[in-house]
Order: C-alpha cells, then sequence, then structure tokens
C-alpha cells in the first residue's frame, strides 16, 4: 500500500513572490564528483523529462528541453572538479500532476530541493532529505498548478515496504543501530503494518507508527526507550549506549513514519 | 637636374577607367594628346583632324581633313593658349593660306586659342628660309615634333629641313624655339656623322628644368649600322649640347621617345646595340643604360611620370589584347596583373600620364561598316580621392548609452597613398541591435582636413550588442571607398574577483560559502558562481533602479546563507534571487547537454543581452575545470564581453567557437527584471 500525504515538518517551507511561474529541482547526495543520483519527471501521460533509467536525457514534456543536467563549481585555483548535483530549471513548465522519480546510483544519503513558483509569485521551496539504496527509484509527486493562489506542496511516496528498506540503508550508512536495535524497529514496523492491513485497526497501526518515532528519537538522544519498558537494571535488554540514530536519519525515518501515519487517516494516543 | 630615383617594387593594382570620350567626327585616329593637369581633356590632335574639346567631351572646334600625309601636335597651357604645328596642304581649309602648287610640304606652327582658330592665329614657318607662295620652292620642311615649355612660354618644334637640287636632297635636323607670339629665338642643327645620311628625329621634349631633349636614328650608308643620337640642349639652345651616340645592331629604324622630367629620355626602338627587337633604353645626362625589351610595346606611344615610371601603350603579347603597362625604375612591371586592357577593339596612339597612375590614352576604335574608325579618349585614375583608411581601430567597446572614449577617424589617401584633404566623407549609423535607443553619431565631420583626416563621436545605445557606423568617400575607388566601424556595447558593472578581495570593500575571498566548513569551499576557490552572480546582481540593481543593496562576494555570501545555497555549498539560483531580490528579478536556467546545443544556450543570453541585461555563462572543460561561472555583459560578433571573477580580466572578448582555457559552455543562468 503506497500512501501520500503533504510534508508540513520535516521541509523548509517558505513563501516569497516571485514574477515567473516554474518548477525548480536541485538533486544530489554527499560530496560526491560525480552525481550519485539522477532524476526524470513524469507527466500523467508518460512522457518524461530528464534522465530516465536508460538511455540518454529526454524531453518529452513541452518547454523542458535543455532544462536537466549536472552542476558543479572546480576548484579555481586547483583544478580539482567539486561536488556535482543535477538540476531542473524551468519558468516554461506545463500545468498539471507529475512524479518525480530519483535513481540512486549507489547507496546514500540524498537531499532535493523542489521549488515550485505559481504566476502570481508565490514561490514554495520544499527540502527532502534521506537515505537512498543503489538501483531502488525514490518517487516524489507534485502539481504544477501555476493560477492557483499558491503552490501545493510536493510530497515523497512512502510505504511500509520503503520505510523498512530506509531503515536497512541507514543502518547499511551507519546512520541507525546497533542492528539489535534496528531489529526491533523492524518488528515494530511490521506490527505496525499488520495493523494497518487489518480492519479496523489503523488507530493500532498509528499508534506503532508513533512509537517508532519516539524510539529513533530517543536513540538520537540517547535516552532511555520507555516505550519498550527499559529498564538499566535488566541484564539482558539491549545496552542504550549502542543505539544511536544521526541527525538525518531521525528526521527522514521519522518524517516517512508521519507520512503513512497521515495516510492511516488517525492520530496517535500521544 | 634630378637624378634617377629607385622605387618601391611592390605590385600596385592598375587605375581603373573613368570613361571614354568618343570623337566620331575623327578619321585615321588621334595620333597624339597633350594635356595640363587643371584643363587635360581640351586638346586633341590626330592624323588629317584636329579639334578642341571642352570640359565635357564635346568638339568646339574641328578640322576635319584626312590626309595620310599630314600629321601635327598640341599641347594646351595652362592658360588654356594652344599651339599647334602641322603640315601645310593646298586642300586644308583655314586658317592656313592656300598653296598654288603641291609640290613640297611645308610645316607651321599655330597658336590657337582654347575656343577655336580664332581669326589670326598667329603662324611660324618651321622652314624659315622659305616662302610658302612661291610656286616652286626649293626647300621643304617635315614636322617632327613640338614642345611647349609654359613656364618659360617657349615653343619648341623638330622638323626635317630638305633641300632640293639637280644632284639630289639634303636632309638637314633642325630644333628651333620660340617666343610665345611665335617669333622664332633660336636654332640648333643636329650634327651628322655621315654627309649623306637623315637622321628620324623621335621628337623635341622638355624636362622639369627646362632642358631640351631630343633624339634620333642616323641611317649612314650600307653596310654601316643606324646610330642612336640624343641630345640635350641649354634652353636658349646655345653653348655646347650634350651628345651621346650608340651604334645599333641594325641598319635603319625609327624610334620612339618620351621625356623623363627629372631630367632623361626614354627610348623605344626596334633593335637595339645586341640586335634584340621591341627594346627600350633609360637615357640619363650621363649616357645610355642598359637597354631591356618588352615584346609587344616597342612601336606603341610611351610615357613617364614623374616618378619616372614608363607608361607604354601597345598589346599584350599572351593575347594580343591592346594594353597599358607601367613599369617601375627597375624596369619591372608594377601594376598587378601587368597589363591594363583595353577593349579589343583599339588601337592604342597616344599616352598622356597627368599625375601617378592617371593618364589619358587616346586612339581608334573600330565601328562597323559604312563608319569608319572612330577615335576616343579614355581617362584611368586609381580614383581621383584614393582610398579610405581607417585611423581609428576598426573594433571598438564602448559602455551603452555614453560616447566611446575616442572618435572614429578615418583617413582619405591619394593613389600615392598620401592624405587628401577636403574630401567628402559620410558618416551613418549602419546597424544597430534590435530595439536599441539613444545611439547617435555626435559632431561628425562631412570633409577631410588638412591631414587627410575626418572624424565622428558615437554614442552607443541601450543595448550592450554590436553598432556599426559606416564611413564613405564619394570620390574613392569604389573598392575602397567605405569602412565600417564595429563597436561592441558593454554593461557597465565593477569587476569582483574571487580570488583578490577589493580595496575599500570589507575582505570575502576567504570566507567560505553558504557557512560550509569544507576547504574547498572557500570564495577563493569555488566563489566563481557566487562573485559571477554578484556582479550580475549589480548590474541589474544599477540599470533597473532596484532596491536591493550594491553587494560584494562577501556581503552576499553571508545574506544567502544557508537558504539560498544547496546543501553542497552550491548556489540555488533560484533560491538565493528570491531570497535576496525578492519579486524583483526572475530566474531561468539552462543546461548544454542531449536535448539543448551550445547555440541553442547562447540564444538565451543574446536575448537577455538584448534586453539590455547581462547573464551568467556556465563553462566546463574536458581537461578537468568542470564548472566556472563568468558574467557576459555584451556581445561583439560570435564574441561576448564578459567580466571573469577568476582571471581577474576586466574585459575579455569570449568566442564560444574558439574559446580560451579550453572552455566549452555548459549552461546559461538567465535573469530578467520582475513584473
Amino acid at each position: 500500500m503506497n500512501l501520500v500525504a503533504t510534508s508540513l515538518t520535516a521541509s523548509a517551507l517558505a513563501l516569497s513572490s516571485v514574477a515567473t511561474a516554474g518548477v525548480y529541482i536541485s538533486a544530489g547526495t554527499e560530496r560526491s564528483t560525480h552525481s550519485l543520483v539522477q532524476f526524470y519527471i513524469e507527466d500523467s501521460s508518460g512522457r518524461r523529462s530528464g534522465q530516465p533509467p536508460t538511455g540518454p536525457q529526454v524531453a518529452q514534456i513541452p518547454g523542458t528541453a535543455g532544462r536537466y543536467g549536472s552542476d558543479s563549481v572546480s576548484n579555481d585555483s586547483t583544478g580539482e572538479p567539486g561536488p556535482q548535483s543535477v538540476e531542473f530549471h524551468t519558468s516554461t513548465f506545463p500545468t498539471g500532476t507529475f512524479k518525480l522519480v530519483l535513481l540512486p546510483a549507489a547507496t546514500t544519503g540524498y537531499w532535493l530541493r523542489m521549488s515550485l513558483v505559481n504566476d502570481n509569485g508565490t514561490t514554495l521551496h520544499q527540502d527532502f532529505t534521506g537515505f537512498v539504496r543503489a538501483g531502488s527509484p525514490v518517487t516524489f509527486e507534485f502539481e504544477h498548478q501555476p493560477a492557483a493562489s499558491s503552490p501545493t506542496a510536493p510530497a515523497k511516496l512512502v510505504s511500509f515496504a520503503s520505510l523498512r528498506e530506509d531503515v536497512q540503508t541507514a543502518l547499511t550508512l551507519r546512520q541507525l543501530g546497533d542492528e539489535i536495535f534496528v531489529a526491533s524497529l523492524l518488528k515494530t514496523l511490521a506490527k505496525a503494518q499488520e495493523f494497518a492491513d487489518a480492519k479496523n485497526k489503523a488507530k493500532q497501526s498509528a499508534d506503532s507508527l508513533d512509537i517508532f518515532i519516539h524510539r529513533i528519537d530517543n536513540a538520537f538522544k540517547k535516552e532511555p526507550d520507555s516505550d519498550v519498558g527499559d529498564d538499566p537494571q535488566d541484564k539482558n535488554a539491549t545496552p542504550i549506549i549502542n543505539r544511536f540514530a544521526t541527525q538525518r536519519a531521525r528526521d527522514s525515518l521519522s518524517e516517512d513514519a508521519r507520512i503513512l501515519i497521515r495516510g492511516l487517516g488517525e492520530t496517535p494516543a500521544r | 637636374m634630378l637624378g634617377l630615383l629607385s622605387v618601391s617594387s611592390h605590385a600596385e593594382a592598375p587605375p581603373s577607367r573613368e570613361s571614354d570620350l568618343l570623337l566620331p567626327t575623327l578619321t585615321n585616329g588621334i595620333q597624339a594628346i597633350a594635356s595640363t593637369p587643371n584643363d587635360p581633356r581640351r586638346s586633341v590632335t590626330s592624323g588629317g583632324s584636329v579639334s578642341l574639346l571642352d570640359h565635357n567631351g564635346s568638339i568646339q572646334w574641328s578640322l576635319s581633313a584626312g590626309f595620310l600625309e599630314s600629321y601635327g601636335h598640341i599641347s594646351v597651357f595652362p592658360d588654356r593658349t594652344t599651339f599647334v604645328s602641322r603640315l601645310r596642304h593646298p586642300l586644308l581649309p583655314l586658317p592656313f593660306p592656300p598653296i598654288p602648287f603641291p609640290g613640297l610640304t611645308r610645316a607651321y606652327v599655330v597658336r590657337l586659342e582654347a575656343s577655336g582658330p580664332g581669326p589670326t592665329p598667329p603662324t611660324a614657318n618651321l622652314s624659315g628660309d622659305d616662302d610658302p607662295t612661291v610656286p616652286f620652292p626649293s626647300v621643304g620642311a617635315i614636322p617632327m615634333g613640338v614642345a611647349v615649355d609654359a613656364m618659360r612660354d617657349r615653343v619648341y618644334t623638330a622638323h626635317q629641313r630638305m633641300t632640293f637640287d639637280f644632284t639630289g636632297a639634303l636632309f638637314e635636323e633642325r630644333i628651333r624655339a620660340f617666343d610665345g607670339a611665335l617669333n622664332p629665338v633660336a636654332e640648333w642643327v643636329v650634327p651628322h656623322e655621315f654627309a649623306s645620311s637623315a637622321i628620324q628625329l623621335a621628337g623635341v621634349f622638355t624636362d622639369a628644368e627646362g632642358f631640351v631633349w631630343t633624339a634620333g636614328v642616323e641611317t649612314p650608308p650600307a653596310p654601316l649600322t643606324s646610330r642612336l643620337i640624343v641630345a640635350r640642349l641649354q634652353p636658349s639652345l646655345e653653348g655646347e649640347p650634350l651628345i651621346h651616340r650608340l651604334t645599333l645592331g641594325a641598319q635603319g629604324g625609327t624610334i620612339r621617345a618620351a621625356v623623363d622630367p627629372r631630367g632623361g629620355l626614354i627610348l623605344a626602338g626596334e633593335r637595339d646595340a645586341a640586335g634584340n627587337s621591341d627594346y627600350f633604353r633609360r637615357v640619363s645626362p650621363d649616357g645610355f643604360l642598359p637597354s631591356f625589351r618588352r615584346q609587344g610595346f616597342a612601336g606603341g606611344p610611351l610615357a613617364v611620370d614623374l616618378e619616372g615610371a614608363l607608361y607604354l601603350g601597345g598589346r599584350n603579347p599572351l593575347n594580343n589584347a591592346p594594353s597599358i603597362i607601367k613599369l617601375g625604375l627597375d624596369n619591372a612591371p608594377v601594376w598587378s596583373p601587368a597589363h591594363l586592357e583595353l577593349p579589343g577593339d583599339r588601337v592604342i596612339q597616344a599616352l598622356v600620364v597627368l599625375a601617378h597612375d592617371t593618364f589619358d590614352v587616346a586612339g581608334s576604335r573600330d565601328v562597323p561598316f559604312p563608319g569608319s574608325d572612330q577615335s576616343f579618349i579614355s581617362r584611368y585614375a586609381p580614383g581621383t580621392g584614393g582610398k579610405l583608411v581607417a585611423i581609428s581601430p576598426l573594433e571598438q567597446l564602448g559602455f551603452v548609452d555614453v560616447l566611446l572614449p575616442s572618435p572614429l577617424v578615418v583617413e582619405a589617401q591619394d593613389a600615392a597613398g598620401l592624405p587628401s584633404p577636403d574630401v567628402g566623407i559620410a558618416f551613418s549609423i549602419d546597424a544597430t541591435p534590435d530595439g536599441a535607443v539613444g545611439h547617435q553619431l555626435i559632431g561628425s565631420e562631412d570633409k577631410t582636413n588638412a591631414l587627410g583626416r575626418a572624424k565622428t563621436d558615437f554614442k552607443l545605445g541601450n543595448i550592450p550588442l554590436e553598432y556599426q557606423v559606416k564611413a564613405e568617400c564619394s570620390t574613392c575607388d569604389e573598392s575602397d571607398q567605405q569602412l565600417q566601424f564595429r563597436i561592441c556595447g558593454k554593461l557597465p558593472g565593477d569587476l569582483y574577483r574571487q580570488n583578490e578581495d577589493r580595496p575599500g570593500k570589507a575582505p570575502y575571498v576567504d570566507d567560505f560559502i553558504g557557512g560550509s566548513t569544507n576547504e574547498d569551499d572557500r570564495i577563493r576557490y569555488s566563489g566563481c558562481a557566487l562573485t559571477a552572480y554578484t556582479m550580475l546582481l549589480n548590474i541589474f540593481r544599477a540599470r533597473h533602479n532596484l532596491t536591493y543593496p550594491e553587494s560584494t562576494p562577501g556581503t552576499l555570501n553571508k545574506a544567502l546563507t544557508p537558504g539560498g545555497f544547496v546543501p553542497v555549498a552550491r548556489l540555488d539560483f533560484l533560491s538565493a534571487t528570491r531570497q535576496f531580490a525578492g519579486n524583483q528579478l526572475a530566474y531561468d536556467g539552462f543546461n548544454v547537454g542531449p536535448t539543448m546545443s551550445i547555440a541553442e544556450a547562447l540564444q538565451e543570453v543574446d536575448r537577455s543581452l538584448g534586453r539590455g541585461d547581462p547573464a551568467l555563462i556556465k563553462l566546463n572543460s574536458p581537461s578537468g575545470r568542470d564548472g566556472h561561472y563568468i558574467t557576459a555583459i555584451g556581445r561583439c560578433g560570435s564574441r561576448y564581453i564578459i567580466l571573469d571573477p577568476f582571471t581577474g580580466t576586466d574585459i575579455e572578448l569570449y568566442d564560444p567557437d574558439n574559446p580560451p582555457r579550453n572552455l566549452r559552455v555548459q549552461g546559461v543562468r538567465i535573469f530578467r527584471k520582475g513584473a
């Protein structure tokens, strides 16, 4: 099951006035002289612009020729190339609903900035960060309705499966640990999905996802995890000292969990 | 006495024909023409016919006889007074008295006014000692030439005097001098080496210093071969003359001659001392110089200009076309191509050099039956105004909306490359960028000054593209009468360098970009985009009176951190522009790749410049320098005028087709003033 929800907390949202409508997207990873991600945009008719999974760049969506490309700045003193990212900047983008598919070439953390500008100059900037696994596309959805009063925020398409994969990737990238803790988090997600798939158990699913969020937050803060009954005297429990989550792991995984909660239509007990 | 000077040997283009004067009433062709600098076309004489021409070439006065044995000469004084000598003949009408018996030829000099012969023109009998009214004269005269020294009001004639008795004929060649009223002043008899010989004189000539020259071929009895004789006389014909003789390789023959105004003669003959045909020989006061051959031209007319260059009329031996050739002092052709060819039906009879590379050619041309041959005079000249030369650079850069720092200057030059004063010059704006306003010529001079120069100032319009100003010289050669100045506009803006702080501004080159802590992310290393963008923002601000503050790379970096950058400390142009300029600027980006060519991307820069706005160009290099931003502030043909934040080049013309440092266009960043 794929759930789509608008991110309100994990993104840097800003509204400002601009003269020209358009879509401006940049994406990249950690410092790398070759971009480890590419992306393409697909409209509702299946036309694509950008770098598809195979073949050369395309610009099938009208008004997008020459808009996709890589960007970098080299060290002008040494000639050393700088970190490379990819971008898609156009003021001539058609109206409609679109998918953005991020294509990772490596297992790594990524960043994505989308700026949507409407005819009245209202601009919405939204940043996404997270983890990608080589060969596993990440999909976002956005609307471009330049005549509307303000842009609609784009959203990442999140599922229980994609969130589990992100947790595994965070472990791989040493953004989350230890393995016992990650296994425990995956069990929590499995339980949440089990409730979601069951009739009338959406509330329980939302509560499980909320526990998932809090456990990662506690790992980030190095605090006892009361949700699973941490007892400092319990010799068999996972040592708190071994649990960790980086800020990026906490932010991205928590945001994805919140997207799933919003998709359930329920509010957690807390 | 002037010596023979050396001349440069570089090839010049033959002059072009200005126009033809056709003389339909003359027959037998023109055999001589003479000219003066201020009215060079006023006179012409021909075999059997004499005509005077006015400025427009219409015939004012004409005698038409067409006798084969008659010929004559006309020269024109600068004061438009004309001298003529010709053979007297009873069938000729006025102004000569009739001869009752056409037994002997007699020669006269007749002074004519410019408007015609007049009722009683001054006349001199060249025979001198003979009464033309005597029915059976024993002395006759054949005219061989006439020369006019206008400076000294002297007329010199050369003729052959014939004395007959029952033992045969005796020939003497005489040079006579007359005053302006044609009163005889002096006479000199050309000395013979052989009593029975006659000397065929090539004429009489005066050089710039007034010396009188004559030359001829003396033919002794066989088996002796003929001899050249050249004599230089004082203007008074008195004293001991300078005489040079040279034995030729054959008997008989004739020569033609032209005076070198600097002192000397040039002879053209049939056989030289070595027996070579079609030879030419320069003669200086010191004697004969080595002969040289010029096949096809020895039988035609010759003339010498003030520099000693020799003009020959004849036929191009390669194709037999009637041609003029110019030979320098080294006797080598000066023009390239060497021959100035005339239409194929013409016979060149006479040449008059008016100035360097300017001359008249006279002769005859065939006309279809029942007509006859038709005389013509053609003027050949390099162009009365010569050529137009640029003194100021043909390409200049200037800021939009202001005067070029230095004027556009041209110089009119004559055929010799000397400045020509008082030549009409017309400056005009020939091309401007679409939509440009405010450009104008200021203080354009319409005539060259004493130095041959004219200038104009030019104020550029508001668009930083290409303007063209044309300078025209109406009297110059067609191929050299226009000059095109290219003026390329550029937008004014302070240069900031990413690796050098600007004096008077807070230091910034070591600041980290976007709050990064990576050493490579200092402005001095990787701040080209930030610095180029700073310059662009400042230019926009000044041109459109925008309200955001003027910035340095340092202040802009601080103002944009962190929102104006993406996570790898790279400028996010959309976010940065919204953050710093709000709705005053709009942004658009283009990348070169499979879906856009370099040319298409640069069209976006051109559109931006066409609006009067700067743009950013992103460059890369296959050699490793991947990503460098510059600010485009103008365009000049295929080249862009840029501010480069790293090289510090204030203004650099960057040609995308031949880029410096192997840089190639990777993308462009376009901005517009907001609505």
